[in-house]
């Protein structure tokens, strides 16, 4: 028997629909993977199922049947007592999902006392046999911590453990490894393996991360536009996909590839000389970014790979002079840009340009984007006649693959994807040598990060600029970057020609990056 | 923990000296002959002897620094100076007035946090309902209705109408009650307005939906996690509110003839008497420092996440 059927469901919220329907089961002990583009509606069969007030999603028809109970006709009081007993959840930020600043322990204990009647001491003996059967150690100093004062990724395993201590019967994850990086991702997707394997517990994961779902589910669900497109044994929807949604995401889903493209040595553009920047934490100095140094020639796209706090954007921010090293040498041309006067600045701006992770922050969100736009063409091409302007606009927004319509809108009213295409518009609008993307596309779905990709590659190749492209995902660095750069803790652990780096990694730590991003690999294909 | 406190005690004491070398200058740009005041204020007719031995008396003949000095060892032994008017110790008089005053503030603080913090939850749980809207009709009237009208309006109603309360606060319980009423109503405005906000905001985090996704009580979210979490920005508020308190309402104690440190400022200003002045200034510089100092410990109670750094 399912443990949970959605049938014929349509939900949505204030009036607006989202899902349309809608019909999946789970079985005893089974993972079932609902993979999709942000906005596809995921979460929303997650909130319907929960169907907490706060969420304010309303189902307006269909089933949603758990375990025998008719989840839209619960009473508040019925429905409280399923939540967190026989129905969980894990989300996407533990560290937000529970009170940051309370102590572990007391929301594992109100939590348990909400469903059983037990004393503390029973209570704790519960706790600690969860936290051993999921490996998790060291159980008192965890249960003494509040949330915040663990990592990210420790913080996930104890929100995994505070969904399983009353031994539900079926997981709602959503996005539970998407907040994390690559090493803490392994660990949770570990993680529910484990639980799937020794508490026989079912999973409802909700993920745009192909290569995780395809790690850990047995079925999958492809989800696009409120609709389910796609069903079936995990196996077979990746193996043979038949919609052409399917199709089309997994053929833009970045892989580890060791090819590289050819081209010619050429001059040097930018060299940076053993770069260290320090910041004060208190009374002590950390070093942000140690030692670094690099070439970079022109028409060449650099990638710098690692994950969050591994100081790739302090590299970064170095490199136009958005800060200054305490340490070390940036060269652009022959000129030390650290000897550039504030006058100056300007004209390292004509030559570097910088495209930031979040496309709508970065802009002005009470200005057009063609006012936007027009400022970098004043301030740094030196262009005043307002038709000749109007006219690169256009010429610009034509460049970057947007209707020169779009121009006229605010940053808000543009979706993400063309939002960094205007951006990076705008970061070329006075044609410079070297282009920085700073994480420039993770904020995006992987279909619109293979055409920015895309973008980005045709104007290396028509400009011959050069690029330096941070990320925290290496597949997608491995097929786009002539050479790599592995930063971990604010060193490089590893820096040479892609090919290289990919088929013959020398340092663990890059191994390790490969590994998780190489889950795919492993199963199929 | 301890350390802590010690630190923030070490930082204070250039503060102070910053304060009372302020106050102290006040008095010497402050327009006007003081030995010429002190006299007059006594009916002493000023003529250029008694002036003059007046002067030497009071050290005026002495150069800024020295004078600085003197004062500020009287200071570190509690001593302020003598008041021009009554040439009783300003330490004295203000202690005296303190104790008034504090009696009226500590009450009226209390009366507004009870009021307030369950009323403020109540208003953010049962949000856009119709109490919700009546409550919070009441506390923009209690935010925009000034002090004294609220107090003659008091006096009026249980004085004058009902004869239940003396219109004179003389010292009594009695006397109390309405200055405590008229003090307190309008910090209930605050108060309540700013439990609402933060209740609210913490009841719309994801910790608040995680909890309830975990079936937890939602009473016990709300009083364990949402209260505890609206703590840190409701003790901002209070901080603030603390301070005026402590510092005396001028017009209340006026009204009332409450013989707190409102009125003896408000005295000593109408009859010029510095060192009166001069002594609250630090009182309230005290206050507040202390009140910053207290603020902040509370954080640390009720926030892990604030550190020494």
């Amino acid at each position: 028997m399912s443990i949970l059927k959605i049938e014929n469901m349509s939900a949505g919220y204030w009036g607006t629909k989202v899902l349309q329907n809608i019909s999946l089961s789970i079985e005893q002990g089974e993972i079932l993977a609902l993979v999709g583009e942000s906005g596809s509606g995921k979460s929303t069969v997650i909130k319907s199922v929960m169907g907490l007030k706060s969420s304010h999603v309303k189902v307006s028809s269909g089933k949603i049947i758990f375990n025998g109970n008719d989840m839209l006709s619960l009473k508040q009081e019925e429905r409280r007592r399923l939540l967190g007993n026989d129905l969980c959840t894990v989300f996407q930020n533990p560290q937000t999902s529970m009170n940051p600043i309370r102590k572990i322990k007391k929301q594992f204990l109100e939590t348990i006392k909400s469903h059983k009647d037990v004393s503390d001491a029973e209570a704790l003996r519960l706790i600690k046999d969860c936290f051993y059967k999921l490996g998790l150690s060291d159980a008192d100093r965890i249960l003494e911590s509040c949330p915040f004062e663990l990592s990210g990724g420790m913080c996930q395993r104890v929100a995994i453990a505070l969904a399983m201590v009353m031994e539900p019967k079926l997981i709602l994850a959503d996005e539970p490894t998407s907040a994390l990086d690559v090493v803490s991702q392994l660990q949770v997707v570990e993680e529910l393996l484990l639980l799937k394997k020794n508490f026989k517990v079912a999973v409802l994961l909700v993920t745009h991360n192909i290569a995780v779902a395809e790690k850990v589910a047995d079925k999958i669900a492809i989800m696009h536009a409120g609709k389910i497109v796609e069903f079936g044994d995990t196996g077979v929807v990746l193996g043979q996909p038949k919609n052409d949604y399917t199709k089309s995401l997994l053929a833009d889903v970045p892989r580890i590839e060791a090819g590289q493209r050819e081209r010619e040595k050429t001059e040097t553009l930018l060299e940076a000389n053993s770069i260290i920047k320090q910041y004060k934490v208190g009374d002590r100095k950390v070093d942000a970014v140690s030692g670094i140094s690099f070439e970079l020639e022109k028409g060449e796209i650099l990638g710098i790979v690692g994950e969050s706090g591994s100081g790739k954007s302090t590299l970064a921010r170095q490199l136009i002079r958005l800060e200054t090293p305490n340490e070390g040498s940036i060269r652009i041309g022959t000129k030390n840009i650290a000897d550039y006067k504030k006058k100056e600045l300007l004209c390292l701006y004509t030559k570097a340009q910088m495209v930031f992770q979040n496309p709508v922050s970065s802009f002005d969100p009470r200005k057009t984007i063609r006012s936007s736009i027009k400022d970098a063409i004043k301030n740094l091409a030196g262009i005043r006649q307002s038709d000749e302007i109007d006219k690169r606009i256009n010429a610009l927004m034509i460049r970057v693959g947007l209707n020169t319509e779009l121009a006229d809108r605010y940053p808000f009213q543009l979706s993400g994807g063309q939002c960094q295409r205007s951006a990076i518009a705008r970061a070329i609008a006075c044609d410079p040598q070297l282009l920085i993307c700073d994480e420039a596309t993770s904020a995006l779905d992987v279909t619109v990060q293979a055409g920015i990709v895309e973008l980005l590659r045709s104007l290396v190749k028509s400009n011959n600029m050069s690029i330096i492209f941070i990320s925290h995902d290496i597949a997608l660095v491995s097929g786009f970057c002539d050479r790599i750069m592995v930063m971990k803790n604010g060193k490089c652990v590893e820096y040479g020609p892609s090919s290289k780096v990919i088929k013959a990694p020398e340092n663990e730590y890059t191994k390790t990056l490969i590994k998780a991003a190489s889950i795919k690999g492993e199963s199929s294909i | 923990m301890l350390k802590y406190i010690g630190k923030r005690l070490l930082r204070l004491i250039p503060i102070l000296l910053i304060i009372t070398f302020v106050a102290f200058s006040l008095m010497y740009i402050a327009p006007g002959d003081p030995a010429q005041k002190k006299l007059i204020s006594k009916g002493i007719v000023p003529t250029e002897e008694v002036l003059k031995a007046t002067r030497e008396e009071m050290g005026l003949d002495k150069p800024f620094v020295v004078r600085y000095a003197g004062w500020f060892l009287g200071f570190l032994q509690g001593d302020l100076g003598k008041s021009y008017a009554n040439d009783r110790p300003v330490s004295k008089l203000l202690w005296e007035a303190m104790g008034k005053t504090s009696m009226v503030a500590a009450s009226a603080l209390i009366l507004s946090l009870i009021i307030s913090i369950p009323l403020g939850i109540w208003s953010a749980v049962r949000q856009n309902s119709v109490a919700d809207y009546v409550l919070r009709f009441f506390t923009f009237l209690a935010n925009a209705v000034p002090s004294f009208l609220l107090a003659l309006l008091l006096i009026y109603f249980f004085c004058i109408h009902l004869k239940v309360l003396p219109v004179l606060a003389k010292n009594s319980v009695e006397g109390l009650i309405l200055p405590t009423i008229a003090l307190a109503l309008p910090i209930c405005g605050k108060f309540i307005k700013q439990v609402r906000a933060e209740v609210l905001e913490q009841l719309g985090s994801d910790y608040v939906v995680g909890a309830q996704a975990r079936g937890v009580h939602s009473k016990i979210i709300l009083i364990r996690d949402v209260l505890h979490n609206s703590m840190l920005s409701i003790i901002t508020v209070v901080g603030f509110s603390v301070g005026a308190l402590f510092a005396g309402s001028v017009v209340i104690e006026s009204i009332f003839q409450w013989p707190g440190v409102g009125k003896l400022v408000m005295d000593a200003i109408t009859s010029r008497d510095y060192p009166v002045i001069q002594g609250f200034v630090i009182y309230i510089a005290v206050i507040y420092v202390v009140i910053n100092l207290a603020t902040d410990l509370a954080y640390r109670v009720f926030d892990p996440r604030v550190t020494d750094s």
